[in-house]
């Protein structure tokens, strides 16, 4: 449906994992829930969390450097960058974008942040590709993310249980104009305010101001107001909303469930990721869970894409989905051709 | 510039300013400063300030829902594709993602949304992003962008390290644009950003570097902190107006207007002493541009409310060249060209 428009492709991409875990065992001991439930019923058994000096923008620097060593590119070639990752960073009101120019020597470059939440660096990912076919001086365009939102888990919490994988690193990929491999394809997103409510950090913005009591409340964690609610009205539309935002960018970049070759999901329980991956109709090895990793934020597509090309479950030509969701909230996906690009 | 065929035009616009004001005097007596050097170092007479419920996301649905209304007819909610927050990072919550709740709030329940986050320019973003949204995909032909701003919140008054703050004020603002609109075409944008200023000015508490903690919620690190103040004083005389007047020429060149004088500029709210050197610069007549010296600085939302002012003198008819321009921390410039 684009014709005559301009092509990009993810030239190169990294990940940075921390070095420090939260196994089910520790979790365990420090919240409500068991190691045993953790394991089996949500399915995962340990996240990264951040060590010293592993903050919300280092990390994204750390893996955009290795995307530009991989890239091959110079500092001047970079035109763009986009910061994708949480806004829950080193300081407040302190913008990340010219923080990842300064620290890569970016000069030429101009930047901005966005925010989808966990959704945000396949967003972000689409809007690169829609600027190099909006802005011709655009060809080269670095998105870099950090997620570190473990910080704002309270294992004591009950109502924060399916949040208790929230994990810590950073990823980064180059999107190019006329790529030589990796096009981006279509995608599709779709949000619904109706959730706008149901998950926040109580204190800190400007409806309460953190104080000393906020804290002593414990007002200074992510939690669900509506936990039941929220469940309800969720489960309902979220798989639902997941394979429309599935089946149109399948449609606008001219394909079916049966031609996808790998699904890059964004992390949830284990049953969910299951559910899905039928309904897709794919085969465990077509997808990655990432158990042992914990949910990496808006990073996860890149980190399970990096498992992907590790344990050779993705080869050239094939068609890769990339699926992620954001508290708030929205939902996307997006379609990759993987390897050599020969056109279409 | 890039693709010629997609054509957007801002269709309508709404403000949302709060009733009260503060006046130099009373800045004067919380800051120690003279209420004279507000008024001349400064440039500020008096500002807005927000009232109980006037909230970033709170304002910015006001504007948005008076944008709609302006749009007279031209706009429902349900031909709204994308919305973008188009505020500052500091929101009514932490990490909320304030352009889904906006689109509930406004009922544009065919759209999806995502933030902008930054300083200052998001507006002049925003604008450019949904030119790029509607040049890239197909399905996008209507975007709303919509931000509120409060940073007063995070501005110590009695901080000397951070005078240039203290015209900081309080709104929301909303503008829907939409493809092939013929009227306030978008022409040509520009952005540039000073990276080597990226940490030269932010809060220090509540990041993951101070996380906030019972020793520190309560003290000066919950307000905006510039570790080099001798240098940034430097860089707020010198270079900052001369990188928003280098914006605003590359946002007409690229507009194919190189050279050219607008008919206005809606410019963010600059000290006496910036604003000068700015129109020096670019030859501009002071009356072609509006001090906002009555009204603060209101962040991103600076070139809403100057297009306003201007159109309701009637500066600008139909036909005239305006340039929208902003600066903010990071420090990032836009500058955008519209013809009415």
């Amino acid at each position: 449906m684009q014709q005559n428009q301009a092509s990009a492709g993810i030239l190169s991409f990294a990940t940075y994992i921390t070095r420090y875990y939260h196994d089910a065992d520790y979790i365990a001991a420090h919240s409500h829930t068991p190691a045993d439930v953790i394991r089996n019923k949500i399915g995962w058994t340990q996240k990264n969390v951040p060590g010293p000096g592993d903050h919300t923008v280092a990390m994204g620097i750390k893996a955009a450097r290795k995307a530009m060593y991989y890239a091959g590119l110079r500092s001047e070639d970079i035109d763009l960058v986009i910061w994708s990752g949480e806004e829950i960073k080193e300081y407040r009101s302190w913008p990340s974008g010219p923080k990842v120019q300064k620290e890569l020597g970016l000069k030429k470059a101009w930047s901005f942040d966005m925010q989808q939440r966990c959704g945000t660096t396949v967003a972000a990912m689409m809007m690169a590709r829609n600027m190099i076919r909006a802005d011709k001086s655009i060809k080269n365009v670095l998105i870099a993310t950090g997620y570190r939102n473990s910080d704002l888990i309270d294992y004591n919490d009950e109502a924060a249980r399916f949040m208790l994988y929230l994990a810590a690193g950073g990823a980064a990929c180059i999107v190019q104009r006329d790529c030589p491999r990796n096009t981006i394809l279509e995608g599709h997103c779709i949000s619904d305010g109706s959730f706008s409510g149901d998950v926040l950090v109580p204190a800190g913005g400007a409806v309460k101001p953190m104080t000393k009591e906020a804290l002593l409340n414990n007002e200074y964690r992510v939690t669900c107001v509506d936990q039941e609610g929220m469940k309800k009205r969720l489960e309902m539309k979220s798989l639902s909303n997941w394979l429309i935002c599935i089946d149109k960018a399948l449609e606008k970049s001219g394909y079916n469930r049966k031609d996808v070759n790998y699904a890059a999901m964004i992390m949830v329980k284990k049953s969910a990721h299951d559910y899905l991956m039928n309904q897709l109709g794919l085969k465990p090895e077509q997808t990655r869970y990432l158990g042992e990793f914990g949910h990496h934020g808006q990073n996860d597509q890149l980190l399970s894409l990096e498992m992907a090309l590790e344990e050779n479950l993705v080869k050239d030509g094939d068609l890769v989905l990339m699926i992620s969701a954001g508290i708030g909230y929205a939902w996307d996906a997006l379609l990759v051709r993987w390897g050599e690009n020969k056109g279409k | 510039m890039g693709n010629k065929e997609t054509k957007v035009g801002i269709v309508s616009y709404g403000i949302y300013l709060p009733k009260d004001y503060e006046t130099a005097e009373e800045i004067a007596k919380k800051s120690g400063m003279a209420a004279g050097e507000i008024t001349s170092e400064l440039g500020l007479v008096k500002k807005h300030k927000p009232g109980a419920k006037d909230f970033p996301v709170t304002m910015a649905v006001q504007a948005a829902l008076q944008a709609l209304e302006n749009s007279k007819g031209l706009v429902s909610p349900d031909d709204i594709d994308v919305v973008l927050w188009s505020g500052d990072e500091y929101k009514d919550y932490i990490a909320q993602t304030a352009s889904i709740r906006i689109q509930e709030e406004v009922k544009a329940y065919k759209a999806w949304a995502f933030d902008i986050i930054g300083q200052g320019v998001t507006t002049l973003t925003g604008i450019r992003l949904a030119r790029d949204l509607m040049a890239g995909d197909s399905s996008v032909n209507t975007v709303l962008l919509a931000g509120g701003t409060r940073d007063i919140d995070l501005v110590d008054y009695t901080n000397p390290d951070t005078r240039w703050m203290l015209p900081t004020s309080v709104s929301g603002a909303a503008i829907i644009l939409r493809r092939d609109f013929v009227n306030n075409s978008i022409m040509g944008m520009a952005a540039l950003v000073d990276p080597e200023m990226a940490d030269e000015a932010y809060v220090p508490v509540g990041g993951t570097v101070n996380r906030f903690s019972v020793d520190n919620v309560e003290t000066k690190g919950m307000f905006f902190h510039v570790p080099n103040p001798s240098l940034m004083d430097e860089y707020l005389e010198e270079r900052m107006p001369m990188r928003l007047a280098e914006v605003i020429g590359k946002a007409l060149d690229n507009a194919g207007l190189a050279g050219k004088k607008p008919d206005y500029l809606a410019m963010r709210y600059l000290m006496p002493e910036q604003r000068k050197t700015v129109l020096s610069a670019l030859e501009i007549n002071a009356d072609r541009t509006d001090s906002l010296s009555d009204a603060g600085h209101h962040g991103p939302n600076d070139v809403v409310i100057s297009l306003d002012r201007a159109i309701k003198k009637g500066i600008i008819k139909k036909g005239s060249v305006v340039v929208l321009a902003a600066a903010g921390i990071g420090f990032t410039y836009s500058a955008a060209v519209m013809q009415c």
